[in-house]
């Protein structure tokens, strides 16, 4: 009798064991299945980010040819073509100073053009001053023109100094949102509102325009080159929008180095 | 009379052909020589520091290798404060004036300027210490009106009513002289005050006294003042 009690007990436990065998082995299954799942939709993810970002760069080249033609291209061409005047005609003096003149303007208006499509291209002063100074720049430039106000309210407690690259991304950030309100959202108001400590900046943006559905545009390649720069720079975002009821975004930014 | 003296002038741009082509306008005028030229920051504050010869103005590009004109402008307002600094860039935005003022420089000037305003500036920056162009004003006061709601400090501790009229006429491009006649008193006294004041406010040449005066809007630019 004893001995078949002590068998029976040795298959109960041989049992035991292996159904705990197979649920730790089960287990690990769904784990490395779960994880793989997630590295797979990680990866769709970063190619989303690296796909957002080449056709961002490939729109900005072709507004760049664009504009170093007319700036300068063209005007140079205008300005050789004067000068070769200038050697055919070099008596009378009138013809030949009026000549000059134009030849100067016409110097003086490219090397504005040139100077402004350098400048939105990279701010010197975001490079020398720093990303508070070049928000304080690039609102007076926008309200020197009258076609919207913007105001920038700038915590007076908060950091001067931050990562290059974040500065360089949250700048980035704020003209492609200053590039949606004025262009569809037509705001004649913007207000950005900067905040936060040594770990994170806080950043509100609103603007008074017509907003937008957010259904509509939420793979618009202007919100989608936003979203990847937050991405980037691990942390995050949330935006408010409606038909007629303008724009709200939030940004919070790791920027500890 | 008068001796004729000249304006002892350095020339930091890393452009060898725009320095060149700047050097010979600048030399028609017989009040202007140009003592030195240098290629970058760095070859510059190597020149003044084994070179003890005198300058009255640089002539100052930011964009530059090695040392650029922002680091150069820090190193002469806190080493050589009596070099007077005319910035001459490609730049002319709004952040790039309104901070390189804020060093203390006394004037900013975009390389494309007229000769002849080039001349100007340099002889209002030698005779006054800093000169203010309309396009300065306009950045300044565009700075101010954004600065609106900041609270403004209080100034009237630190210095005297009489050393804040002075500060005034003294922003308002007023000589020595010009400022002993409107207020009756000695070119000497007011050349006092002029020193008290850099003593209190911790500034180190005329343009900085003028940039953190009108920083700490203590003093506000009035369009009629200027020309």
């Amino acid at each position: 009798m004893e001995e078949i009690e002590s068998n029976e007990i040795f298959l109960l436990m041989g049992i035991g064991l292996i159904a705990l065998l197979s649920l730790a082995i089960g287990v690990i299954l769904i784990f490395f299945f779960s994880e793989k799942k997630y590295l797979s939709l990680e990866i769709s993810n970063q190619k989303d980010i690296l796909q957002t970002m080449l056709e961002t760069q490939e729109k900005e080249r072709n507004r760049l040819a664009k504009d170093l033609h007319d700036s300068i291209t063209s005007k140079l061409n205008i300005v050789f073509l004067y000068l070769q005047q200038l050697d055919q005609y070099p008596n009378p003096q009138a013809k030949y100073n009026q000549v000059i003149g134009i030849i100067k303007e016409t110097i003086n208006n490219s090397i504005s053009e040139s100077r402004r499509l350098a400048h939105d291209l990279l701010p010197p002063t975001l490079e020398e001053f720093g990303l508070l100074e070049a928000l304080k720049e690039a609102s007076f430039a926008l309200n020197a023109l009258d076609s919207v106000k913007v105001t920038v309210d700038i915590h007076p407690q908060m950091p001067t100094v931050f990562p290059k690259n974040i500065e360089l991304n949250i700048f980035r950030i704020f003209q492609e949102l200053l590039n949606n309100s004025m262009k569809h959202g037509h705001a004649q108001n913007i207000n950005l509102l900067i905040e936060g400590d040594d770990e994170i900046l806080k950043m509100t943006y609103i603007d008074d325009g017509r907003g937008f559905d957010a259904q509509e545009i939420k793979s618009g390649l202007g919100l989608k080159s936003i979203n990847s720069r937050v991405q980037l720079m691990n942390s995050k975002w949330s935006f408010h929008t409606n038909q007629g009821k303008g724009f709200k975004a939030d940004f919070e930014i790791n920027h500890s180095p | 009379m008068t001796e004729s003296y000249t304006i002892k002038i350095a020339l930091i741009d890393d452009e060898v052909l725009f320095r060149q082509g700047l050097k010979s306008l600048l030399e028609c005028y017989a009040d202007i020589h140009i003592e030195h030229e240098s290629s970058n920051g760095q070859e510059f504050i190597d020149y003044l520091e084994n070179e003890k010869s005198y300058l009255d103005i640089v002539l100052l590009d930011l964009q530059m290798p090695e040392l650029n004109g922002i680091e150069v402008a820090k190193i002469l307002s806190e080493k050589y404060p009596d070099i007077k600094i005319i910035v001459l860039s490609s730049h002319f935005s709004h952040g790039m004036v309104y901070n390189m003022l804020e060093l203390g420089v006394s004037s900013y000037l975009v390389k494309n300027s007229n000769t002849k305003v080039v001349y100007k500036t340099i002889c209002e920056v030698y005779g006054k210490g800093f000169y203010y162009s309309s396009e300065i004003q306009d950045i300044i006061n565009q700075g101010i009106a954004n600065k609106k709601r900041q609270k403004r400090i209080d100034f009237d501790h630190l210095v005297t009513p009489r050393e804040k009229e002075i500060l005034k006429l003294i922003c308002q491009q007023y000589t020595n002289a010009e400022i002993a006649k409107t207020l009756f008193i000695s070119p000497r006294t007011v050349d006092g005050h002029r020193h008290n004041l850099l003593k209190k406010l911790n500034r180190k040449n005329t343009a900085g006294l003028v940039a953190y005066a009108i920083q700490k809007q203590i003093i506000s630019l009035d369009a009629s003042h200027f020309w």
